[in-house]
Formats: structure tokens, sequence, C-alpha cells
């Protein structure tokens, strides 16, 4: 259907039929017809929902400071976020983007994550909860910590990963990423009153109740004591990876303090009361000046995610499994969660499984496009030869040449190889050489120190 | 005491006020919030809890009761407290020290940005806003409803006072929802 | 379309999100020694009558209840509306 809703199309359709069927265009009659009846301005059903009224913007409390830093900002569902921040003298984002991984990863950056959705959940049936919800356990986790947890369908397909931190015996705060926040939330409500509807658990959004700032980088912990009132012990014994705790920051007020890491560098997530953001993000930059702290945006965490290998949205792309993704050891068989039946459906696990893997160019020059087609040696470019795809790339400041991460059937068993990566929409047809997804410290030494 | 400075959810140091025809819109920062849930078998203990809160019995499903320290029915077993936030910034705290476990309480404060109307003839910003009927919403209503495709608390606390409390972070799409009501409406 | 709530009355529809089939409450035992066909059957297969239908709707723009609304899907008639929490444990869904 075009702007005639099929009214003119439609009448060389009527005339073929009757001159098929050997009548005159009346008697073979028109179609019913759907409205508009008569040509309608569009700008008639917008009414006054267009321009920025078309849906609402959400900003997050540290909105105005990132404004102030020149941040060029990107849509994320309905959320502005900081994109990257150009400084004096740089003209391309890749300067300023390349400038914010380097100097997080040598010394510390801030990147406003308070977009991520967060849930509260508590009950004495919490943790039960939590176990149906992940496709791997959370009935043991202590309290005091925190776990990755990977979120199935039911098909059996990845459906969003996230954190769950225990504050409580019965209290978990659980995280999702920025675009699922919403249909997480459906998701739970539905498995609480539709599915286990006896459960003791309770649910309520609290994404919006708190500012939240990564602090990553070797320097992120001496940043943070001076941030985090001294009763509270950083240090790595006392406040080791993936603990969480609340804590109080600036002489009393209450904060959650996580130590998580997207990034792979030494990293802690810093909470406080939404109204303090735009306090807690200027105060954070403040003490790290002496570290030559950057606030770093989404441009910056996609390429240390990449260099990482953490798998985000371009990977649970709806159709991929804990499998595909390389965490098929997470889907515990011992209980029942959502989706971990069908997702030992045949189909899911035959031998040449597509595998997360990582890419990198045989001519360090070229680029790994993402949605470029992998093709083995040799083999003819068509999509019976489609060996795989690529689904995040980036140029990677800290080796010098563009990387990627990429789907290849089989492509555990595949490093060293060298393949055809091609673009026919963009004309790229070079060589890749499939490598670990984890080109940054694959030994995770650096998120422990 | 820490010496963090608070912003509004408009972004501002003070809270902003409009005024249009016989109609004020005003930003209210000064309230602290907390959810309130019954735990399984503790229905009856969090209504009780609630009334020692608040005073009057725990509002049933569409109203508000309450003086200083309000509850508003949100959901099946499941309430908001409201009170001023100079005196009750940890509402969470004093509302969890009365449930004592009996139902689950989070922090709600930085949530939600509350906007409030003040003036003769109400109904017809409201009529352009949203789905609600305004003959038989009385004082002492509260409705979830969707202004601007913003999932809002309307609250009717006088014939002329009438809160609208929405997503903190849509706080300047809102607002400029409203405002425009206003500016057709009169 | 208007949608009678069981404890807030008619509500309009736009307040809602409409969840598909009522048999999604109707999940298999995954210690079920045919689970896996089970399950099949439960993700994938739908009846598609013409006449009343159980549907799930969301009040997601209002208090977050999971209704299970019958509806004429000839007419849109709405016969029944109930808490789907009610419903699910009158199908035995409590253990």
């Amino acid at each position: 259907m075009a702007t005639d809703q099929g009214k003119t199309s439609n009448m060389g359709g009527l005339a073929i039929m009757a001159e098929l069927t050997g009548k005159t265009i009346p008697e073979v009659g028109t179609t019913i017809f759907r409205p508009p009846y008569t040509p309608t301005a569009i700008g008639a059903f917008a009414g006054r929902d267009r321009g920025t009224d078309f849906r609402p913007t959400r900003k997050t409390p540290s909105h105005k400071w990132a404004e102030d830093q020149g941040a060029v900002f990107v849509e994320v569902g309905m959320w502005l976020r900081a994109q990257w921040f150009p400084q004096a003298g740089e003209t391309h984002w890749r300067q300023s983007v390349d400038r914010e991984v380097l100097a997080t990863r040598k010394s510390v950056g801030i990147c406003d994550v308070t977009t991520l959705g967060k849930i509260d959940v508590q009950g004495a049936d919490a943790a039960t909860f939590l176990n149906k919800i992940y496709c791997n356990a959370f009935g043991k986790l202590a309290i005091g910590k925190t776990r990755y947890g990977l979120m199935l369908r039911e098909d059996g397909i990845a459906m969003d990963d996230g954190t769950a931190a225990r504050l409580a015996d019965d209290h978990f705060v659980v995280t999702t990423t920025t675009a699922n926040a919403v249909s997480v939330f459906r998701h739970m409500e539905f498995a609480r009153q539709c599915l286990w509807p006896d459960f003791d658990v309770q649910l309520i959004s609290t994404t919006e109740a708190w500012a939240q700032y990564a602090v990553a980088g070797p320097n992120a912990r001496n940043l943070l004591q001076k941030i985090v009132d001294s009763e509270f012990d950083l240090s790595n014994e006392a406040f080791p990876f993936m603990a969480c705790a609340n804590v109080t920051v600036c002489g009393g007020l209450r904060a959650r303090l996580f130590r998580i890491s997207f990034s792979g560098e030494l990293a802690f997530e810093i909470a406080v009361p939404t109204r303090y953001g735009d306090a807690m993000i200027r105060r954070l930059m403040q003490a790290g000046e002496e570290f030559e702290a950057v606030a770093y945006g989404t441009e910056a965490l996609g390429v240390m995610r990449i260099e990482k290998g953490h798998a985000a949205g371009n990977e649970l792309n709806g159709t991929t499994s804990a499998l595909n993704l390389g965490m098929e050891r997470m889907v515990s068989k011992k209980k029942d969660s959502i989706g971990s039946t069908l997702s030992e459906r045949s189909g899911l696990n035959t031998d040449d499984a597509l595998k997360l893997i990582g890419l990198r160019p045989v001519d360090v020059k070229n680029p790994v496009p993402a949605g470029s087609h992998l093709i083995t040696k040799g083999d003819p470019v068509d999509a019976t030869h489609d060996q795989g795809y690529v689904t995040s790339a980036c140029y990677s400041p800290n080796l010098g040449h563009s990387i990627a991460l990429a789907y290849l059937k089989s492509g555990d068993s595949r490093k060293g190889e060298i393949l055809r990566l091609v673009s026919p929409l963009t004309g790229f047809d070079h060589e890749v050489e499939v490598v670990s997804a984890h080109f940054i410290d694959p030994e995770g030494e650096r998120l422990r120190a | 005491m820490h010496n963090l400075t608070v912003t509004t959810a408009l972004g501002g140091t003070e809270p902003r006020i409009d005024m249009h025809g016989p109609i004020t819109l005003s930003e209210e920062p000064g309230y602290a919030l907390a959810s309130v849930a019954a735990r399984k078998g503790g229905e009856r203990a969090t209504i009780l809890a609630i009334r020692r809160l608040i005073g009057p019995a725990a509002p049933k499903p569409g109203h508000i009761a309450g003086d200083k320290v309000t509850a508003f029915w949100i959901g099946p077993d499941q309430w908001m407290l409201e009170a001023p936030y100079d005196s009750h910034e940890t509402l969470f705290e004093q509302a969890a020290a009365e449930v004592k476990g009996k139902a689950s309480v989070t922090e709600q404060t930085g949530g939600w940005c509350r906007f409030d109307l003040r003036g003769v003839g109400l109904a017809s910003v409201l009529e352009r806003l949203c789905p609600i009927n305004m003959i038989t919403f009385q004082p002492g209503g509260v409705t979830r409803s969707s202004i601007d495709h913003l999932g809002c608390f309307i609250i009717c606390r006088a014939l002329e006072h009438i809160s609208i409390l929405g997503p903190r972070s849509s706080a300047a799409s809102l607002h400029h929802g409203l405002l425009t009501a206003m500016r057709s409406a009169y | 379309m208007i949608i009678n709530h069981p404890i807030l009355g008619p509500r309009d529809s736009a307040e809602f999100t409409y969840m598909g089939d009522a048999a999604l409450l109707d999940r298999p035992d995954w210690q079920a020694k045919d689970a896996l066909a089970q399950f099949i059957d439960y993700g994938y297969l739908r009846d598609n009558p013409a006449g009343p239908h159980q549907e799930l709707w969301y009040h997601e723009q209002g208090d977050r209840s999971f209704l299970v609304v019958t509806r004429d899907t000839t007419t849109h008639e709405i016969s029944s509306v109930k808490l789907a929490n009610d419903v699910a444990r009158s199908r035995g869904r409590s253990t």
C-alpha cells in the first residue's frame, strides 16, 4: 500500500480480472475500500505528534552536565545518551572516541549508565523466581555479590542479559539492557502473575530512581576512594570483583556500589538517588582530575566491550541462543527456567551451529564492517556457502587496527583460519583471520586487580 | 552531612512555575516516595502498617488517603507512600520499620517527577491529556493513565488541585504536554 | 474498545498491551517424559477460533495486572474479564 492506499493500482487489477473473466469492469466490481476514502494530508493524522512531540524524550539527571561538556548525543530507545565528548581540536568523532578509550584503559574514565533498566526484586521466593527467569542459577548467590545472568525467551533464544545483585536474602537488584528494560519488566510480570502466581515475589522498576555511573580503569579504585566514605573498604580483599554493597558517599549520601565491568578494566558502578546525579558526576570528574579522568560516551563503551568480547544487543539479536553466544554451559540442566527446555531443540544444536568469535583483518589497514558475511576461501559467494556474519565492529585504538565480533559456523574450532569477508552492498572483499573474541586481557586479570 | 546539591526533574536548582489563563502549573520536587507491596500472607499486616503510617485506613483501589504522609493504591496489594522530602527523606526506611518484613518496600523518590495543576477549570486541561472521566474524578481519587505516551499517576487532591506524577526522565516532555494542553484550553 | 477491569472498572484498551493467547498460562512440566514435544506445542501451536477467544491483556499503563479477557473474534464483544493471577491458580499453577 502506498500513498494512494491502492486506489490506482486496484483499477489496473480490476481491469485485468475483467479481461480474464470476460466481464466488464463494473461487473467485476471493486474490492472493499479502507479509509481514507479521499486524499488526506498526512499532517491531519499526525496532529501535534510531530518532531520531538512524536514521543517523549528521556534524559538522565546528568544530561545538562553532558551538554556543558559539548557531548554529541545519540537516541537509544527514547533516551538521549552522550555518544562522545569532543575536545578542542578534535574534528572527527574517531579522534574523540580513541582518546576516551585510551585514557580509560590507561588511567580512568567515567560513563553515565543511568539508562540501564533496574528492577527491584523482593520476597521470600525472590531467588527461586530469578532461577526461573535466568537460565543460570541464582539460589546460592551470596549476599553482597553480583552475578551475570542470561535470560532466554521460552523458545530458547537469548532475550536479554544483565546482572543481579543480592542485597539481602530476599532482595535483589536486577539490571537489564537499556533497550529491553520495558520488555524485560513485562516478561517478569508475566512470569510472576501467570506462571508462578503463588511465589512470594514483588517487582518494581527503579530505573529512574537511581543515577548510575561506571568508573573504569586502573585508577578507578583510587578515584572512588575519594568519593566513597572512608569507613567502606574498597580494597580487592574487602570488595572483590562482583561485590556489591550499600555505602555512603561524599559524607553521608546513601549510594549503591557494584564492582562490575563492561569495559574489561578494574571497574565499579556507583548509584545515587536521581536528584543527586548531576552533583555526583561533577564530583566524580573533580575527584578524577589528578588521574586525568575522562568522560566517555556510548561509542567508547562499545569499543571497549568489543575489545573485551562482551556480547551486547548486536549479538543478542533475537535469533541467537546461549550456544551461539558460547554460554551453553550456563543453561542449568538441574532446574527449570524459561527457555531451558526449548534450547535443547535439535535445530538450535547442530554440529555446525554459529559460534561467537573475533576477527582481525589480514591487512591491518582494512576495516571489518558489521553486516559483512564470511565465506570459506575458494568457495563461491552465495547464500549456500555463507559461513556467518559480522555483528559488531570497531577500530581498536589499543591494537591499532579494526576488530570485530562475528558469528561463524563451528567458529570455536576455526581459530587461525583465514576467511573471505564479503560485503556486496559496500564492496568490501578481503581476508580476515578468526581469533578469540577476547582481544584485551583474555585472562581477566585487569578486572580482578 | 554531605554537601551535594540537588537538581529538579527539569534540571534546574529551583522548581519551575508556569501560569496560563486560570491555571498554575508548578514543579513539585519536595516529596519523598516509597512503594509498599504486601508479601504473600502479609496483606492484612501491610494494610495495618499503612494505617499506622498515614492515620486513616489504607486506601482502596483508585484512592489516596492521609494527611502529611499519604498513600495511594497503585496495584493489587501495592501502595505508594508520599511525604514531604525535608522531613521524610528516608521515607522508605520509616516504612520498612513499620511493615516489619510483611511487605517489600522500595525507595521511589527519584523515579517520579511531580507537577501540580491549580486553578478553576482543570477538567478542560485534563480532558485534553488523558481518557479519564472528569465528572466522576473527585477529591481523593487517583488513577494511572497515559499522558502523551507516558504512564502517569493523576491525583485529585481538591477540586482545584490535581497532581500528576510521571517518569522523571521525561519531565521535560511531560511539562511541555501539560503546558500545551493549558494553552489549548485557555 | 473498553475493557472492564475486575478491580478498576471500564478502562480504555489503549492502556493495555495485548499479550496473546491465554493458553500461555498452561506452561508444560519440564520434567514430563515428552517435555520437549509439549513445549514445542506450547510455544508454537495456537487455535485460531472464529468466536470466543481467551487472551491476555496487560494493563501496562495502569495497575500492571495481567487479565484474561474472553473476546469474540468476530464481533469484539467481551464476555468475561478475570485477573490472570486468579485464572492461573484455578488452572493449578500454584505448585
